[in-house]
């Protein structure tokens, strides 16, 4: 069925409602999760923002796809959250533990671990910037995507992503042994690069 | 490492999933949650709708409001800098005297400039001279006159005034009448009337504005026909029919 139909549907039908809301769960459950590293957490603002999207469904004017209007919703949702329990910079003591990442696993390589310094360390940079990484490099989102997510210009997409990669850079060097192990993890032993105007990486972007 | 690693680097790197019964249990339990409560859903985004609606018309009321306040101050504002711009031009077109905008006071269509101790009421809708009033004596006591002297004596519109047309230096010239008007605008001025040596008469009149500091020789002629300023003095001329 069309989604639209299924939008219009789902605005007083049980049975669309729940057929939406099974179409994107998994979507918006996931980018949720990569935000937050708490499966509680994670299941709380995922449902919540589904009961926000279905009580204001009426007002989703169709100008983006469905997933992006929810994605946004639960954006904000999470930026919310952090705001209003001010955890910025503060990790839970699940997040902790999900996080852990000393000692290192047997196998220094495995994926979660470069994943989760990443994670450290993003968590420390201010909330769009968060949000623009994660949707870049985790989600794999196109520029339009992020653009809708973010309610953002492509150029202000681009010019984020920019101070985003740099605040990051600038973290990570910060922490010389989380720099090793990610250095480790690809092998390489040199100096990380000079983020300039001339190699913003906004190549990468296009 | 080159920079394009840095992003090579984030590209690569995956991150760890949720695990899928876990997200499974999660979605069935809002699908429990959204079956019991449905209705109350529809519910809400009614009351929500209602709310939106009832927002757009306290912002459209309020914009509405905001307007009206507005134009009930800016257009009065308008409406009498314009009055006191036409009161100007009708008095110095017909009384050839220069009035300046803050002694106008507007009041409707009618404009009231106070000047030279005269009250000017000027109909601003016909740009008409309705009246001229004429200030009425009063009483000075001797430390008003020693003031008033004084101002005239040391004030240079006066001195320029009496030195080229009266042939005569104010701060010595003879006090001939010293005289308190109060005018209209409740302020009092004093006139004040010196010999003189002038072609013209041998008496000047001026008016000494005792709250201002301030000084002018408005007649020079011959005594008798120097006196205070009076309706006489400023006939109107009759409005254009």
């Amino acid at each position: 069925m069309d989604e639209n139909k299924l939008i219009e549907e789902a605005l007083n039908n049980r049975e669309a409602a729940e057929k939406l809301i099974r179409l994107h769960y998994k979507e918006v459950y996931r980018y949720i999760y990569k935000r937050t590293f708490d499966k509680n957490l994670t299941e709380d603002l995922t449902q919540e923002v589904f009961l926000y999207a279905l009580k204001h469904l009426a007002s989703f004017k169709r100008k983006s796809l469905f997933i992006m209007w929810i994605l946004r919703i639960a954006t904000s949702f999470i930026a919310d959250y952090y705001r209003k329990e001010n955890k910025y910079s503060e990790l839970t003591e699940e997040m902790e533990q999900s996080l852990s990442i000393y000692p290192l696993t047997d196998d220094p390589l495995e994926e979660p671990n470069a994943y989760r310094i990443i994670y450290k360390h993003l968590e420390c940079l201010p909330f769009p910037y968060q949000t623009i990484i994660t949707l870049k490099f985790f989600e794999n989102r196109k520029t339009k995507e992020i653009c809708e997510i973010m309610h953002k210009t492509p150029v202000g997409v681009r010019v984020t992503l920019y101070r985003a990669l740099n605040a990051l850079k600038k973290e990570l060097e910060s922490d010389v042994t989380d720099l090793n192990i990610l250095r480790l993890y690809y092998g390489e032993r040199k100096e990380w690069p000079a983020f300039t105007h001339q190699n913003k990486g906004e190549e990468e972007l296009k | 490492m080159r920079k394009e690693e840095l992003l090579k680097q984030l590209k690569s790197v995956k991150a760890p999933e949720p695990d899928e019964e876990t997200v499974l249990q999660s979605e069935e339990e809002l699908i429990r949650r959204v079956r019991s409560s449905f209705s109350q859903i529809v519910q809400e985004r009614r009351v929500i709708y209602m709310k939106n609606r009832r927002k757009v018309v306290f912002a459209t009321v309020a914009v509405v409001i905001a307007a009206v306040i507005l134009s009930a101050v800016i257009v009065p504002t308008i409406k009498v800098a314009n009055a006191k711009q036409v009161a100007q031009n009708v008095i110095e077109d017909t009384l050839h005297l220069k009035v300046d905008g803050k002694d106008i006071t507007v009041e409707g269509d009618v404009a009231t400039a106070i000047i030279n101790g005269l009250k000017i009421n000027v109909d601003t809708s016909k740009a008409i001279i309705i009246d001229v009033v004429r200030a009425e004596s009063t009483s000075l006591t001797e430390e008003e006159k020693n003031k008033a002297i004084e101002i005239f004596r040391n004030s240079p519109e006066v001195k320029s005034t009496l030195e080229e047309q009266g042939n005569v230096n104010p701060s010595n010239a003879e006090i001939l009448e010293i005289k308190g008007l109060a005018f209209p605008d409740g302020r009092k001025y004093v006139w004040v009337k010196v010999k003189v040596n002038s072609p013209n008469g041998d008496a000047a009149g001026g008016i000494v504005d005792l709250q201002k500091g301030k000084a002018s020789v408005d007649v020079i002629g011959p005594s008798d026909s120097v006196v205070a300023p009076g309706i006489e003095d400023y006939i109107p001329e009759a409005p254009a029919p």
